[in-house]
């Protein structure tokens, strides 16, 4: 099964916070564990050392003269064989500690051994008062020594309970870390992913629509990093949007400045003699002011003064088409439900005809329909024309001017009708589709965004 | 006027357009004069009967718009205006300062020559002037005509805008209303600047108009017929 990843800034500070602390923790825990099992050996094995030394003393001094019958020197039992019997569970670390302390002393011995062992294990071993006393669930730690004579020294000692309250007390510590700095780690991530979800925001909408009156509108926000990001962007923006503007702005002028020259040369047009020509001349020059027309429309977009406001788009659509009806050409506007959107009129009307003017240029005739489908008014256009083929629809969005130009290149016309519908239809948040129709001909699908309203 | 050729002054400063202007106009039967800036223009008004002022609004140093101000305010000669076409305000502007007409660069010297005649005949022999209605609105009813957009406003601000047809033959019934427009009136009235686009019969724009502005098109109460005359607008209209 995989782990699915945290995406978000917040989620992998948070996750990455959180595994680190795990290792902390693990790491910590684990020495003071090991510390903690030091401090037991050492408890145990100290007492456990200074009786060994202490039989050891005593039968060198007096033999096994003192033995009581039972074999006990004081609380060590003399044996010539070991407590500690295969079957029980060897202590090698104890073991090793206790065979260092008696060579500190130093006490040579053959061997030690060391195992854990249950009340009954150690009865034998120890004085009977002794073993009555013990608590009844103690542990207890069986210690053979064999002397170099071959005698073995079997003694008991007490295990000390393992600190149950240790472990929960570790849990319970790493619980409220967890929670401490998992909780600031969380408010930070936040913190700087919301102001950098407001710069993505800007960001994304850069170029498109001039709306100003955009509520969330930027300021350096959140941490220092983010804010220092947001008015580098803030620069950077207002540097594009000069630009932008400049280039406007050159484009009109580039068209004012062309305007004179063609005016004179329609006038001079018509002093040409042979009508043929002349009729040629006027054709061409009506061209060149239509696509003057549309570079110009274009660059001014973006300083529409037109103000927005809400428009039944059906009677707009309908108004358009029949201006292309009185003027001959098969446009048929299919009656639907009254529908309206905010959009600037005169620009939409523009972006309408132009669709409309395609539809008839490319597929001879054209059927426009207008509806209303979830948050969008949908203007559906349709022509009975051959379409654009498959592997333009993708260059269609992938660079419009183009495809159009060369689409355009027999017929005439500027090759930004579409370019500039699509612009103003984004500049109203709407969207542009164009698809071919299974029983052939091309679909223009014109999106335009409805405000959701209360009721 | 006399049977003498109509005088045109002719105020633009491009050579390139102002020499072949001027030859088409005389060629076309109208007396000429020529001038490329505002301070010669005006000297010439002073100096000739000119009856007819052909302006270029973007001029080197005086433009246009203020020549034509100036002009309106000491005569009654009329001004048609060479424009930057899309210059919306700059044809706004122009019209407010008095102009009579305008046609916008490139323009078809024969739609210039049409329009000349069409304000010298408006405005010749002490007929009273008539500016171009190109900026006006006109309430009625709860309709608002916003002659600039093309575009009706109805009770609750949501714009209907109009076809090329619809909105001439609106226009022509709000200029004149409670007054009864024959077919052949209204056509004419509606013979204006996009005649090519409006060749179709008045009763088909009429049923369109009423589908769009009468709450029962069956039963109208704006756009009325009148048996055997024609149709009128049977409301009063406020210019807004």
């Amino acid at each position: 099964m995989r782990f699915a990843r945290p995406r978000t800034l917040a989620g992998q500070l948070a996750l990455l916070v959180a595994l680190a602390l795990l290792v902390a923790q693990t790491v910590s825990a684990g020495l003071l564990l090991k510390e903690r099992h030091e401090r037991r050996l050492n408890t145990i094995s100290a007492p456990l050392v200074a009786r060994i030394v202490d039989a050891e003393e005593r039968l060198n001094a007096d033999g096994t003269d003192n033995l009581r019958r039972s074999g006990f020197l004081g609380r060590a039992r003399i044996a010539d064989m070991p407590a500690v019997t295969p079957e029980l569970r060897r202590m090698t670390d104890f073991e090793r500690r206790i065979s260092a302390r008696l060579g500190d002393i130093p006490l040579n011995v053959a061997d030690v051994r060391a195992a854990q062992a249950g009340k009954e294990d150690v009865r034998a071993w120890v004085p009977r008062r002794l073993a009555e006393r013990a608590p009844r669930d103690a542990e207890f730690v069986l210690v053979s020594v064999q002397l170099e004579n071959g005698l073995w020294i079997n003694l008991v000692g007490i295990e000390p309970r393992i600190e149950k309250g240790l472990l929960d007390q570790i849990l319970l510590q790493t619980a409220i870390i967890y929670l401490v700095v998992l909780l600031s780690v969380l408010w930070l991530g936040r913190r700087a992913a919301k102001s950098l979800n407001h710069l993505t925001h800007a960001v994304a909408n850069v170029g498109l629509a001039p709306d100003t009156s955009d509520a969330s509108e930027l300021w350096p926000r959140g941490p220092v990093d983010v804010q220092r990001l947001t008015t580098a962007f803030l620069e950077m923006r207002d540097r594009i949007s000069g630009m932008l503007l400049e280039k406007d702005r050159m484009i009109g002028a580039i068209g004012h400045d062309l305007r004179t020259p063609l005016a004179s040369l329609r006038l001079r047009a018509e002093m040409v003699e042979d009508p043929d020509t002349r009729a040629a001349m006027v054709d061409t020059i009506a061209e060149m002011d239509a696509t003057l027309e549309d570079i110009l429309a274009l660059a001014r977009l973006r300083q529409s003064a037109e103000d927005i406001q809400t428009v039944d788009v059906a009677a707009l659509v309908d108004a358009v088409t029949e201006d292309f009806r009185a003027l001959g050409l098969d446009v048929i506007f299919e009656p639907g439900a009254r529908v309206t959107a905010p959009v600037r009129p005169v620009l939409m009307r523009r972006a309408i005809r132009n669709l409309i003017d395609n539809a008839v240029t490319y597929g001879g005739r054209a059927r426009v329909s207008v509806f209303r489908q979830d948050q969008w008014v949908v203007v559906d256009i349709r022509d009975e024309g051959p379409g654009i083929a498959n592997a333009d629809m993708e260059r269609v969005f992938e660079d419009f001017v183009r495809l159009e130009h060369s689409r355009n290149r027999q017929t005439g016309g500027s090759g930004l009708g579409l370019t500039l519908a699509r612009e103003i239809i984004a500049g109203e948040g709407g969207e542009l589709e164009l698809r071919n129709r299974e029983e052939g001909g091309l679909q223009v699908l014109a999106r335009l965004p409805v405000p959701s309203s209360p009721d | 006027m006399t049977i003498d050729k109509p005088h045109i002054l002719l105020v633009e400063d491009e050579p390139s357009i102002r020499k072949p202007l001027a030859r088409y106009l005389k060629e076309n039967g109208f007396r000429v004069t020529q001038t490329e800036n505002a301070a010669s223009a005006r000297a010439q008004l002073l100096a000739h009967a000119i009856d007819l002022v052909v302006l270029d609004i973007m001029m080197p140093g005086e433009d246009g718009l203020s020549l034509c101000r100036h002009i309106r305010a000491n005569s009654e000669v009329p001004v048609i205006l060479l424009t930057a076409r899309n210059e919306d305000t700059e044809r706004i502007v122009g019209l407010e300062m008095g102009a009579d007409d305008y046609v916008s660069k490139p323009f078809n010297p024969r739609e210039l020559i049409a329009r000349i005649r069409v304000v010298l005949r408006r405005t010749g022999g002490g007929a009273v002037r008539q500016r171009a209605p190109e900026i006006q609105n006109y309430g009625f009813g709860s309709w608002v005509l916003r002659s600039g957009e093309r575009t009706l406003i109805d009770g609750d601000g949501i714009a209907v805008p109009l076809s090329t047809g619809e909105f001439n033959l609106l226009l022509a019934l709000v200029t004149h209303p409670n007054q009864v427009l024959s077919r052949d009136h209204l056509l004419d009235l509606t013979q204006g600047r996009e005649a090519q686009a409006f060749d179709r019969a008045v009763d088909n724009q009429i049923s369109r108009l009423r589908r769009k502005i009468e709450a029962d098109p069956k039963s109208p109460v704006f756009i009325k017929t009148v048996w055997g005359g024609g149709y009128v607008l049977a409301s009063d209209v406020v210019l807004l």
